[in-house]
């Protein structure tokens, strides 16, 4: 009847262009001269309905106080029946006028439910306190999140209703609290209660509470991925609503069927219970379902499915379906909802500007008709994803700031902050501020975190429940089943653990042999350190020390990370054994394998490195005697050609000598003259080499080595200096690293090609010897080293 | 999240790219990689503001950790990116250095892995 005036209403205000306080003007003028109560009630009503939503509880409360001073008097059945539902109806906003208000307001507003709540009491109607609680159970759950508040009053409610042998309250009760443990993830608590309610239901034979609370059963088996037995139960709901013949309930189920089958991306079957839930709706006409309804269902069916082409289809004809039909008042509510998903379906094909617009018009109608199904922050955050998507990153950190306020002050839903959070991450990114982006990244774990915690903890108490059950029931039929998969999956065990444990005892000998490799040369290390620093060498050498360390700590660095992620995938291959995935294994076994050949190379530098170091440290140790320079240089000459020749087929160079007949034979270490040789020759053919690969025309890469004696008196050798030069024509030195050639780890090598320390040891060698290490270059051209030793 | 890892060695990026692979699988991170700190400066370049996070190492042959740092910081402050060192142990110059260029946190090697996401968990604005 409400309904009827207020289409007409407004009707007749779209028609005479009545403004909204011209209604309630007229409206308020009709209260002045009503005389009878229902007048008076219908007129707050309509007054309630068409005012600005901060002044409903103005109407509100002479509202509810007239129903009172009515069912004080009234004694038929029937209409105290429909005052109380009067009563729950008004009810029904009345937290949520006081949502956006302070604490205060909050208890002003249940000390007000409360004391007409003891009134109803007194007045003895069981019916009316049971219904009174149940909504006060609600508000406290909706309104103000206080879990225990719901559970006091819903307990209350259900145990009036049974004095009062309520059924349907009853029962109401019971799904309330099931429906409430199930989206809390209270799976024990759930399935207690609402098996509560279906024995209550058959034992007083209630066939429309036991459709409801298989559907509810339905409901949690689905949240906890209970697939079957939610299909079990479903079905169980239609078989009895249809042999009840229980239109209303025969359309709940064929619409709950339809949802779970486009969960679980069966469309096919999905549209199927859809389309009879149409054919019905059409026929049935208190169907709860309109078109527009359905149509949306099967639109976010095809969401849920990525086709999002024929979602979009669906959710215009429900659009249009909502827009045509202005008799049902309710569809103003939808309006909002369809806009978004509208929204939605344009940003997951990226057309953000239509779906900019689609988000827009929603949020627009919410601000003016009100917010009952509290997607406003929602569609904050999907208004500034749009935004982000066309690039106005500003815009859209506005609004995604505005939603994490919301989210953070309403309903904490998880899920719904985990994208926020991601989002906002993303704009910071977009904008570049690296700080907001860190500290959404921050909250988005934590969020992750949690959410991974609350699911562990789910699952946790799902299977605990579950194992008790097994074990009482369905013992032997599991003990064959297991017995016949163990079988099979331990075949599948020990191929995999034939591939890991050839991989684990390689990877384990490797590791062994660089462990003990790097422990016995830091071991070595240690103690020649000590003697070393009596030496006069030490003062080189404490700087080379410090060095060693630096660049042992690299390759150190590599084998302790490359081990610890093999630890990590070693976890992983043995999940992805139980599981039974063996490709899976192959993909691991195959990177673990690579990390350990990595492992190996770096555990081979490092013990080089202090190869490198020893020999360094050692060379002050030999002892000098007389040696013929030129055979000594052309000796390393061939050894270092021949050398470089076996590890790289395709060099070649031509080297040339002009050895000096009348040099004699000079005190050395020949071992450590040798090396200085042997180093600066690698140099220099290292040196042509990389520039012969540049493919100059013409160039033909050349080393030389010449060897002089300089005299300066006749007396020979004394006063006299030994040269030996190494000449290269290579691309020569550049300026800025000339200067540093000769310290030690300096290299312009790639890496693990050289230690650097070559050079740096022929420094020290010929010093040590009393002569001097020095080198000509220019660049394009070519570079020249020479050895001076004067002969004592 | 966009990541610039600066190292000469070669092994860090397949390292990152398998420490993190979960995280870049998600799209959580996304990591990009400079051999030198003339390639970071390319890379900045080129792709302005996409990197939030910045991790150095400071050794490096070429221009040093260092010398990157002064640089980004001069050259990028609308809004800053977060520039953090890896140094050695005990690398006191370094470090002191670094934090009178504007480094915003230090890393040490051998490079810590779960010790860096709890970094980026920790860091707050």
């Amino acid at each position: 009847m409400r309904s009827i005036i207020l289409s007409v209403l407004l009707l007749l205000s779209y028609i005479f262009g009545f403004t909204q306080t011209r209604l309630l003007d007229s409206l308020k003028g009709e209260l002045k001269v009503a005389k009878a109560d229902t007048t008076k009630l219908r007129i707050y009503l309509l007054l309630g309905d068409v005012c600005e939503k901060r002044d409903k509880l103005e109407y509100t409360e002479p509202a509810l106080n007239l129903v009172d001073k009515l069912l004080l008097k009234e004694q038929n059945k029937h209409e105290r029946q429909k005052l109380i539902e009067q009563e729950q109806a008004l009810l029904y906003p009345f937290g949520f006028y006081y949502r956006y208000s302070n604490t205060a307001e909050w208890d002003k507003a249940m000390a007000n439910l409360q004391s007409r709540l003891q009134a109803i009491e007194r007045t003895g109607d069981q019916k009316r306190a049971a219904t009174f609680l149940y909504e006060m159970a609600r508000i406290s759950l909706d309104e103000k999140k206080d879990s225990s508040l719901f559970r006091t009053y819903m307990l209350r409610s259900i145990s009036v209703a049974k004095e009062n042998k309520d059924t349907a309250l009853i029962v109401n009760g019971y799904l309330f609290m099931g429906s409430f443990y199930s989206s809390a993830g209270n799976y024990t608590e759930g399935l207690e209660v609402i098996q509560s309610s279906i024995s209550f239901c058959k034992k007083l034979n209630y066939n429309k509470g036991l459709i409801q609370s298989y559907r509810l059963l339905a409901t949690l088996y689905g949240i906890f991925s209970e697939y079957d037995l939610a299909l079990e139960n479903l079905q169980t709901a239609l078989d009895i609503s249809s042999k009840t013949k229980d239109t209303l309930e025969i359309c709940h189920t064929l619409r709950h069927l339809g949802s779970y089958y486009a969960k679980q991306k069966n469309i096919k079957k999905a549209l199927e219970y859809w389309e009879q839930l149409q054919k019905i709706s059409i026929i049935y006409t208190n169907s709860p379902y309109s078109t527009g309804d359905i149509l949306t269902q099967i639109g976010n069916g095809y969401s849920d499915n990525n086709d999002f082409k024929n979602a979009q289809l669906f959710f215009e004809k429900s659009l249009h379906s909502i827009e045509e039909d202005r008799n049902d008042v309710y569809n103003s509510w939808r309006l909002p909802i369809i806009l978004m998903l509208l929204g939605n379906v344009h940003q997951n094909q990226n057309n953000f500007k239509k779906a900019l617009d689609y988000h827009t018009r929603s949020i627009n109608l919410i601000d003016s008709i009100g917010d009952p199904n509290q997607i406003r922050s929602y569609i904050l955050y999907l208004l500034a994803k749009d935004y982000y998507g066309l690039k106005n990153y500003i815009k859209a950190k506005e609004l995604n700031d505005n939603a994490i306020v919301d989210f953070k002050r309403d309903w904490f839903d998880v899920e719904g902050r985990i994208e926020i959070e991601f989002l906002a991450m993303k704009i910071d990114s977009a904008r570049g501020d690296g700080f907001g982006a860190l500290s959404h990244y921050k909250e988005y774990i934590n969020l992750k975190d949690k959410m991974k915690g609350d699911e562990i903890k789910r699952e946790a108490q799902k299977d605990k429940f579950k194992a008790e059950q097994e074990k009482q029931n369905l013992e032997q039929e599991k003990k064959d089943a297991i017995a016949k998969r163990t079988r099979n999956l331990q075949y599948i065990v020990i191929g995999a653990f034939f591939l890991l444990g050839i991989f684990l005892t390689y990877g384990y000998f490797q590791k062994n042999k660089d462990k003990k490799q790097i422990e016995k040369a830091y071991t070595e290390l240690k103690s020649t350190q000590a003697q070393l620093i009596q030496s006069e060498k030490m003062a080189s050498l404490g700087e080379l020390t410090a060095g060693i360390a630096h660049e042992i700590q690299n390759p150190l660095n590599f084998v302790n990370n490359f081990s610890e992620l093999n630890k990590e995938l070693l976890v992983e291959m043995n999940e992805e054994i139980q599981k039974g995935n063996l490709g899976e294994v192959k993909v691991i076994a195959k990177d673990i394998y690579e990390n350990e050949e990595k492992i190996n190379h770096h555990g081979n530098r490092a013990a080089d490195i202090v190869k490198s170091m020893l020999q360094h440290s050692r060379s002050s140790s030999g002892a000098k005697m007389l040696t013929d320079i030129n055979a000594l240089a052309d000796e390393y000459l061939r050894l270092a050609y021949h050398g470089l020749r076996a590890k790289d087929k395709s060099f070649n160079a031509t080297m040339d000598t002009k050895f000096d007949p009348t040099l004699p034979e000079i005190a050395v270490v020949s071992q450590d003259i040798g090396r200085v040789l042997l180093n600066l020759i690698t140099n220099a053919f290292y040196a042509v080499n990389e520039r012969s690969k540049k493919g100059e025309e013409g160039y033909i890469p050349t080393v030389s080595i010449t060897t002089k004696l300089i005299s300066k008196s006749q007396v020979p050798k004394a006063n006299s200096q030994l040269l030996i030069a190494i000449k290269d024509n290579g691309s020569g030195i550049p300026e800025h690293i000339k200067e540093k050639i000769f310290q030690p780890f300096f290299t312009t090598k790639p890496t693990g090609q050289g230690t650097g320390l070559g050079l740096s040891l022929a420094y020290d060698i010929v010093k040590a010897h009393g002569g001097e290490l020095n080198v000509e270059t220019k660049e394009g051209e070519g570079s020249i080293f020479i050895i001076s030793i004067p002969y004592l | 999240m966009k990541i610039l890892v600066v190292d000469d060695e070669t092994d860090v990026k397949i390292l990152f790219e398998q420490r993190f692979r979960k995280e870049i699988k998600t799209g959580e991170l996304d990591f990009s990689f400079a051999f030198s700190g003339e390639e970071a400066l390319e890379y900045l370049h080129d792709h302005d503001s996409e990197a939030v996070l910045i991790l150095s190492d400071i050794n490096m042959p070429g221009m040093s950790g260092l010398e990157l740092l002064r640089q980004i910081k001069e050259t990028y402050h609308q809004p800053p990116p977060v520039v953090m060192m890896v140094t050695a142990y005990g690398d006191d110059e370094n470090r002191e250095i670094a934090n009178k260029l504007g480094a915003d946190d230090f890393l040490t090697k051998p490079l810590d892995f779960s010790g860096l996401k709890d970094k980026l968990k920790s860091l707050t604005s």
